[in-house]
C-alpha cells in the first residue's frame, strides 16, 4: 500500500515539475520578446513576424537612446520616492486598520468595515478628487502621488482576513504581560504575519511603481513624472492614429516616426527593477513562520 | 498609560499630516511679468524622448528672441491628452493660451468653449494687435469663415493647412508593376487588373491594410468610394450634407469589395490587422498595395528596405471611374487645424497676440516653415532648401525630429503652412510623383467643414452616431467577409433609418447651412 | 436581536477600546478626505455637466443619461457581453491562481520552487499594449496558435475574427497575465499554515492528497472565500483597454462591452455626465452583487466581510 502511494507521489511530482517548466517558458516569453525587440534593429523589426526568440539585427541603439532621454533619471528618482515613502506609509496605516478590524468586542467594527468597503464601489469621479487634492495644496507635489492612495480597501481586507487567522493565544499572552495595542500589533502580530506583510509590500510597492494615470492627473511638470508615466507616453505615441475618418477632419499631420525598439527598451528599463524585488521577499513566503511564536 | 498617550500623539500627527497643505508643490500665483505667456500644447511626439519641455528647443529660444515674449510651455501627456484637457477646464486651471483639437474633442467645438467662458473671442486682438493675421484673413475669406463662429466671433489663432496635401493615400509596390510591364492603375478596372496580376505573380492577397474602426483603412477611405461619387463618413455634395454609408451607391461599392474579397485580392486578415501586421506584410512581400502616409509609411519603408534595391513603393491617387477624371478625394487638410485659443484667464492678452501674430508675418512665416536661414535652410534662387542639419543630422536625429526642433510645419503651431515645406518634407522622387498625382482631385469641393452644434444638437448627434457607427462598422465587415449576404442590403438601409441617420443628416445640414451663411 | 448600540454599551466600548479608535483616526481621515468628500461628484450623473458652470451650476436633467443608456439599441447586448465575459473570467480565472498556488506549494525542491514563483508572475508586469500586440500576431492565420492547430490537424483560422472565440481569447490572455501574480496571496496564506497540522494529519495516515483536503484547503478557505466575494463585487467592471486592443467589428457581437461602447461615445463627444451615469449604474450593480455574495457566504460558511 505504501509502495503504490509513493509511486503515485513520484508520478505526480514528475508531472508537476514538467508542467512548471512548460508554464515558466510560456510565462517568460513576453519579457523575452520585449527584451529581444529592444535589442533589435528598428527597420528589421518592422518586417519581422512570428516569435522573437533572439534579436533581429542586434543593436544597442534603443537602450542608448533611452538613457539619453533626460526624463528617465528623474523618472526613477520620482518613482523611488513614491514607492519608498508610499509603501511604508501604506503598510503602517493598513496594518493598523487590519488590526482594528480583526479585534473582537469592537462595537463599531462592522460599520468601519462597511465604511471602507463602500469606497471601493462609489467614487466621486476624477474632477472632485482633483479639486480636493488641489484644495489640500498637493497638486504638483510628489505627495500627491502617495497620500490619496495610502490605504487601499482591498488590501485592508486581505490583511484583516489574515490577522483573523492568527490564533488568539498570541494576543492573549501579550495582554497578560500588560502590552498595549501598539505593542501587540508591532511586536507580536506583525512578526508572525510575515507572509501577508511581504504580500502587502509587493502589492503596494508594485501599485506605486506602475500607477501612471493619477500621476498624470496630479502633476504639472515633467520633472516630477514617475517612470511609469514616461513609459506610458512612449508606448502610446505611435498608436495615436487619427480617430476621425470623416471627411474634412483636421487630421494630424504625418505620423511620428519613433522606432518601436524605443518602446521596448523603455519597457525593459522601467520594468526590470521592480521584477527584482520579489526574489528578495521570497523567504517570507516559506512555510511555518508561526512556529517560533507558538512554542513556549 | 504612557504608551497609549504616545500613540495618540502619533495618531494626531498622522491625522494632521493628512490635513495640512504641507509640501505644497504647486507654484504660487505668478504675477504676469510684462511679456509672459503660458501656452498649453502637446509636446511634438518625436521629441518626447529628447527633451523635458519645448522651452529647451532651438525654436522656442529663437521665437522668444524675435518676439520678446517669454513663453512657458505646458505639455499634457499624449496618452491622456483629452482627460487632462477636460480636467484642466473643469478645475478652472486655465493657462493663457491653449492649442487643442477644439473642433474634434471639445463638445460643441470652440463656439461652445466661448459660450462656456473657457476661451475668449479674439476679434479685438486681431483688430488691434495682430496685423499679420488680419491682413491674411482679409485676403482669404475661406479661412476667415472657418475661423469664426456662426456669430462672427473669432475663435483663436489658426494653423492654416494647405488646401490639399496629398500626403496620404494609396501606396503600391512600384517594382512589381514594372516587372509586370503594366501601367500605374487609375480606373477601378485597371486596379482590378493590377491586383489580379499581383496575385498571379507575387502573393496570394495583394491588398492589405486594416479595417479596425477608428483607423484609416484602404477599404474604407481610399479605394472604391471616390470612384462612385461617395465617401466614407460625412461629406458635402452640391451644398447637401451626405453620409456615405447611407447612400445607395454604397451598395455598389460594397458588392465590388465583396467580389475582390472572394477573389482573394483582399487580405483576409484585414479586419484584424494592427499597424505592425500590415506594415510587416508590405515590407516582406506578402502584400503589394495599401494606404499610408508619404512620410511615416513610404519614407520609412524606403529607409528600412534600402538594403534591397528592388524594393520600391510609390503613392497613387484614388481610383476614378474613367481615365482622366479627377479623383474624388478626401481633403486631408484645408482647414485651420488645431487653433490656439486665448483663454478667459489670460493675464496679458496683448502679449499673447504679439507672440501668436509673429508666425503670420513674412519673417515669422519663414521661421515656422523652414527654421533659421543659414542653419536649417538656405535659399537657392529664392527657393528654400533644407541643409544637412535636417537630412544628415550630426547628432543622429531623424529629419522629423530636427524639423520639430526648429520649426512648426511638421507638427502644429500658429502658422500658415507653406507648400514648399511639403516639397522638402517629401523630397524623394516617389513622394514628389505621388503629390503630383493626388493634386489632380476634387478635394476641397466636398469637404465637410467643422461646423458648430448647439448643446442639444451635439448630444443628440452623439447618441445617434455612436449607434450608427457601431452598426455601420459591423455591417461593413460582415458584408465584406460574406457573413451577411449582399441581398440583405435593403435591410441594412432600413436599419440605418431606424437608428436615426436621417435626423443626424438633418442636424449636420442645419449646422452646415449656418456655416455657409457666416 | 436586540440593539447592541445602547448608550451604556457605547460608553463601555469606548472605555475599553479607546486606543483602537484613536489608531483608527488617521485611517478614517484618509477615507474621508480622499474618498467621501469627493463623492459629491456623483451628482453630475443627473446633470448636464458643463466644466465652466461647475458642479453646482450645471443644469439638472434627472435620469436623462440613464434613460439614454438603457434605450440604446445595443444596451442588452452590452450588458450581456459584460456579464458573460465577467462570468467566464470568474469561472476560469478565479480558480486558476488557487490551483497554481497549490501546485507550486507541492514542489519539492526549494530552489526550483522559488524560481517558478519568480517567473510565473512576470507577465503581470508587461504592459497590455505589448501583450495584445503579441496575441494579435499569434492569432493570425500564420501565427503560433494556428501553427498548433495545423500540428493537430485542424484548419487554420483567423482567430480574432470569430465572435465565438473572443471570450476564450480574452480570458485566456487575462489568465496568462494574471495567474502568476494571483498566486502570491494564496502562497502567503499557505505559508501561514501551522506545520504541526500536517504532522498530525500524517500521523493519522493521510497521504498528500488527503492532507491537502483536510489541512490545506480548509486553512486557505477564508482567504479564497473573501477574495471570491470581492471578485464578484467587480463583476460589472471590465476595463476597455484590453478589449479595444483585441476586438474588431466582426466580434462586436460578443466583445463589445459597456466600457468600450462608452469609450467610443466619448471619442465622438466627451461627456462626463454620461460616463458618470453609466459608471454609477455599474457601481450599483456591483455593490448589489457584493452584498448578495456576502450574505450567501455568511449563511453558508460564516466567512464574510461583515
Amino acid at each position: 500500500m505504501v509502495e503504490s502511494k509513493r509511486f503515485a507521489d513520484r508520478i505526480f511530482d514528475a508531472g508537476n515539475a514538467v508542467f512548471m517548466v512548460a508554464l515558466c517558458m510560456v510565462m517568460i516569453y513576453p519579457l523575452v520578446h520585449v527584451l529581444n525587440a529592444s535589442l533589435s534593429d528598428g527597420y528589421r523589426l518592422m518586417a519581422h513576424t512570428g516569435l522573437l526568440l533572439a534579436p533581429v539585427g542586434f543593436s544597442l541603439e534603443a537602450h542608448a537612446a533611452v538613457f539619453r532621454n533626460p526624463n528617465i533619471l528623474n523618472g526613477f528618482l520620482n518613482t523611488f520616492f513614491r514607492v519608498g515613502v508610499g509603501t511604508v506609509l501604506s503598510l503602517l496605516l493598513t496594518s493598523m486598520g487590519a488590526y482594528i478590524l480583526s479585534r473582537e468586542n469592537v462595537l463599531w467594527r462592522g460599520l468601519l468595515m462597511k465604511f471602507a468597503v463602500f469606497t471601493m464601489f462609489f467614487k466621486g469621479g476624477l474632477v472632485p478628487l482633483y479639486l480636493q487634492v488641489k484644495d489640500l495644496g498637493l497638486v504638483g507635489s510628489r505627495w500627491s502621488l502617495v497620500l490619496p492612495f495610502a490605504v487601499q480597501a482591498y488590501n485592508l481586507i486581505i490583511m484583516r482576513t489574515y490577522f483573523l487567522g492568527i490564533p488568539y493565544s498570541l494576543e492573549d499572552s501579550g495582554k497578560i504581560d500588560g502590552a498595549s495595542h501598539l505593542t501587540i500589533l508591532f511586536r507580536i502580530i506583525l512578526p508572525v504575519a510575515k507572509p501577508v506583510v511581504a504580500t502587502m509590500v509587493l502589492f503596494y510597492g508594485v501599485y506605486y511603481w506602475n500607477e501612471y494615470f493619477y500621476a498624470m492627473v496630479f502633476l504639472r511638470t515633467r520633472d516630477r513624472f514617475p517612470i511609469s508615466l514616461i513609459l506610458r507616453e512612449i508606448l502610446v505615441i505611435n498608436e495615436t492614429d487619427s480617430t476621425m475618418t470623416n471627411m474634412g477632419a483636421h487630421a494630424l499631420k504625418d505620423q511620428g516616426m519613433i522606432s518601436d525598439t524605443i518602446k521596448y527598451a523603455t519597457t525593459v528599463v522601467a520594468t526590470v527593477p521592480i521584477l527584482l524585488v520579489y526574489p528578495f521577499l521570497q523567504k517570507y513566503f516559506m512555510k511555518g513562520v508561526m512556529i517560533g511564536s507558538l512554542k513556549e | 498609560m504612557k504608551r497609549n498617550l504616545g500613540f495618540l500623539l502619533v495618531a494626531a500627527v498622522l491625522a494632521s499630516v493628512l490635513c495640512l497643505p504641507v509640501w505644497a508643490g504647486g507654484k504660487g500665483e505668478s504675477k504676469a511679468a510684462a511679456r509672459e505667456v503660458s501656452l498649453w500644447r502637446r509636446m511634438p511626439s518625436d521629441l518626447t524622448t529628447l527633451y523635458t519641455n519645448m522651452a529647451e528647443t532651438p525654436y522656442a529660444k529663437e521665437i522668444e528672441k524675435r518676439t520678446g515674449v517669454k513663453v512657458t510651455y505646458i505639455h499634457p501627456t499624449e496618452a491622456q491628452r483629452l482627460e487632462q484637457f477636460n480636467l484642466m477646464v473643469a478645475a478652472g486651471d486655465l493657462p493663457d493660451m491653449i492649442q487643442y483639437s477644439w473642433f474634434e474633442n471639445y463638445p460643441g467645438g470652440p463656439a461652445r468653449a466661448i459660450e462656456d467662458k473657457v476661451i475668449r473671442p479674439i476679434n479685438d486682438l486681431i483688430e488691434k494687435n495682430s496685423p499679420n493675421l488680419k491682413a491674411y484673413l482679409a485676403k482669404n475669406p475661406g479661412t476667415d469663415k472657418l475661423l469664426k463662429t456662426d456669430e462672427s466671433k473669432y475663435i483663436g489663432y489658426p494653423d492654416v493647412r494647405l488646401t490639399f496635401t496629398g500626403g496620404y493615400g494609396n501606396i503600391i509596390r512600384k517594382d512589381w508593376i514594372e516587372k509586370l510591364g503594366m501601367e500605374l492603375p487609375q480606373t477601378v478596372d485597371e486596379w482590378y487588373a493590377v491586383l489580379k496580376a499581383f496575385q498571379a505573380k507575387f502573393t496570394k492577397h495583394p491588398l492589405t491594410g486594416t479595417a479596425l474602426s477608428g483607423s484609416r483603412s484602404p477599404v474604407k477611405n481610399h479605394f472604391l468610394f471616390g470612384a462612385y461619387g461617395i465617401w466614407w463618413g460625412w461629406y458635402v455634395d452640391g451644398g447637401k450634407v451626405r453620409y456615405g454609408q447611407s447612400e445607395q451607391a454604397f451598395r455598389n461599392v460594397m458588392s465590388i469589395y465583396r467580389k475582390w474579397y472572394v477573389d482573394g485580392l483582399i487580405d483576409p486578415e484585414i479586419v484584424t490587422n494592427d499597424k505592425k501586421a500590415w506594415e510587416a506584410k508590405m515590407l516582406n512581400g506578402q502584400a503589394g498595395v495599401t494606404v499610408g502616409w508619404e512620410g511615416s509609411s513610404v519614407g520609412q519603408w524606403l529607409e528600412a528596405m534600402k538594403g534591397d534595391p528592388s524594393f520600391n513603393v510609390e503613392g497613387l491617387a484614388n481610383p476614378v471611374s474613367k481615365r482622366g477624371e479627377k479623383s474624388f478625394a478626401e481633403s486631408v487638410d484645408g482647414g485651420i487645424g488645431w487653433p490656439t485659443a486665448v483663454t478667459t484667464k489670460a493675464r496679458n492678452p496683448e502679449a499673447c497676440a504679439t507672440f501668436a501674430d509673429y508666425g503670420y508675418g513674412e519673417k515669422g512665416h519663414m521661421l515656422q516653415n523652414f527654421g533659421v536661414e543659414g542653419e536649417t535652410y538656405t535659399l537657392e534662387n529664392g527657393v528654400p532648401k533644407f541643409t544637412d542639419l535636417v537630412y544628415k543630422n550630426p547628432k543622429g536625429l531623424n529629419s522629423k525630429q530636427v524639423m520639430e526642433l526648429y520649426l512648426r510645419a511638421a507638427d502644429e503651431g500658429m502658422i500658415i503652412n507653406d507648400r514648399r515645406f511639403q516639397d522638402l518634407e517629401y523630397f524623394r522622387p516617389q513622394q514628389q510623383a505621388a503629390m503630383k498625382r493626388r493634386t489632380f482631385s476634387t478635394a476641397g469641393d466636398h469637404n465637410f467643414p467643422s461646423v458648430s452644434l448647439t448643446t442639444k444638437e451635439g448630444e443628440e448627434l452623439a447618441v445617434i452616431m455612436t449607434e450608427v457607427q457601431t452598426f455601420v462598422e459591423e455591417a461593413f465587415v460582415k458584408f465584406l467577409t460574406g457573413i451577411t449576404p449582399l441581398e440583405d442590403f435593403d435591410g441594412y438601409f432600413k436599419k440605418l433609418d431606424d437608428l436615426g441617420i436621417k435626423r443626424a443628416i438633418q442636424i449636420q445640414q442645419a449646422a452646415y447651412d449656418r456655416f455657409v451663411a457666416r | 436581536m436586540s440593539n447592541r448600540f445602547t448608550p451604556e454599551n457605547i460608553r463601555k466600548d469606548f472605555a475599553r477600546n479607546r486606543v483602537l479608535y484613536a489608531m483608527a483616526i488617521p485611517i478614517i481621515a484618509y477615507f474621508v478626505l480622499f474618498h467621501y468628500m469627493p463623492m459629491y461628484g456623483v451628482i453630475i450623473a443627473f446633470k448636464r455637466f458643463s466644466p465652466a458652470k461647475g458642479f453646482s451650476g450645471s443644469e439638472w436633467v434627472g435620469l436623462t443619461h440613464f434613460v439614454s443608456f438603457f434605450k440604446s439599441y445595443y444596451f442588452w447586448r452590452l450588458l450581456r457581453n459584460t456579464l458573460l465575459i465577467s462570468l467566464y473570467s470568474i469561472l476560469w480565472g478565479f480558480p486558476a491562481p488557487v490551483i497554481l498556488a497549490l501546485l507550486i506549494n507541492e514542489l519539492r525542491r526549494a530552489p526550483f520552487k522559488r524560481t517558478v514563483q519568480s517567473l510565473t508572475y512576470i507577465p503581470h508586469f508587461v504592459s497590455q499594449v505589448v501583450v495584445a500586440g503579441m496575441l494579435i500576431e499569434f492569432c493570425q492565420k500564420t501565427g503560433l496558435f494556428n501553427d498548433l492547430r495545423a500540428f493537430l490537424g485542424l484548419e487554420r483560422i483567423s482567430m480574432l475574427q470569430r465572435p465565438g472565440l473572443f471570450r476564450t481569447i480574452y480570458v485566456g490572455s487575462e489568465i496568462w497575465q494574471e495567474v502568476g501574480w494571483g498566486t502570491i496571496i494564496y502562497l502567503a496564506a499557505l505559508a501561514a499554515i501551522d506545520p504541526q497540522l500536517y504532522e498530525a494529519a500524517t500521523i493519522d495516515g493521510a497521504g498528500r492528497w488527503k492532507s491537502m483536503l483536510s489541512v490545506t484547503l480548509p486553512s486557505i478557505m477564508p482567504t479564497v472565500v473573501i477574495l471570491l466575494i470581492m471578485r464578484i463585487g467587480k463583476i460589472m467592471t471590465i476595463g476597455h483597454e484590453t478589449i479595444i486592443l483585441l476586438y474588431n467589428p466582426l466580434t462586436y457581437e460578443t466583445a463589445d462591452v459597456i466600457s468600450t461602447f462608452v469609450y467610443r461615445k466619448g471619442l465622438l463627444e466627451f461627456n462626463w455626465s454620461y460616463a458618470t451615469a453609466v459608471g454609477l449604474f455599474n457601481s450599483v450593480l456591483n455593490f448589489g452583487f457584493l452584498l448578495s455574495a456576502n450574505a450567501i457566504s455568511r449563511k453558508v460558511n460564516q466567512t464574510s466581510l461583515w
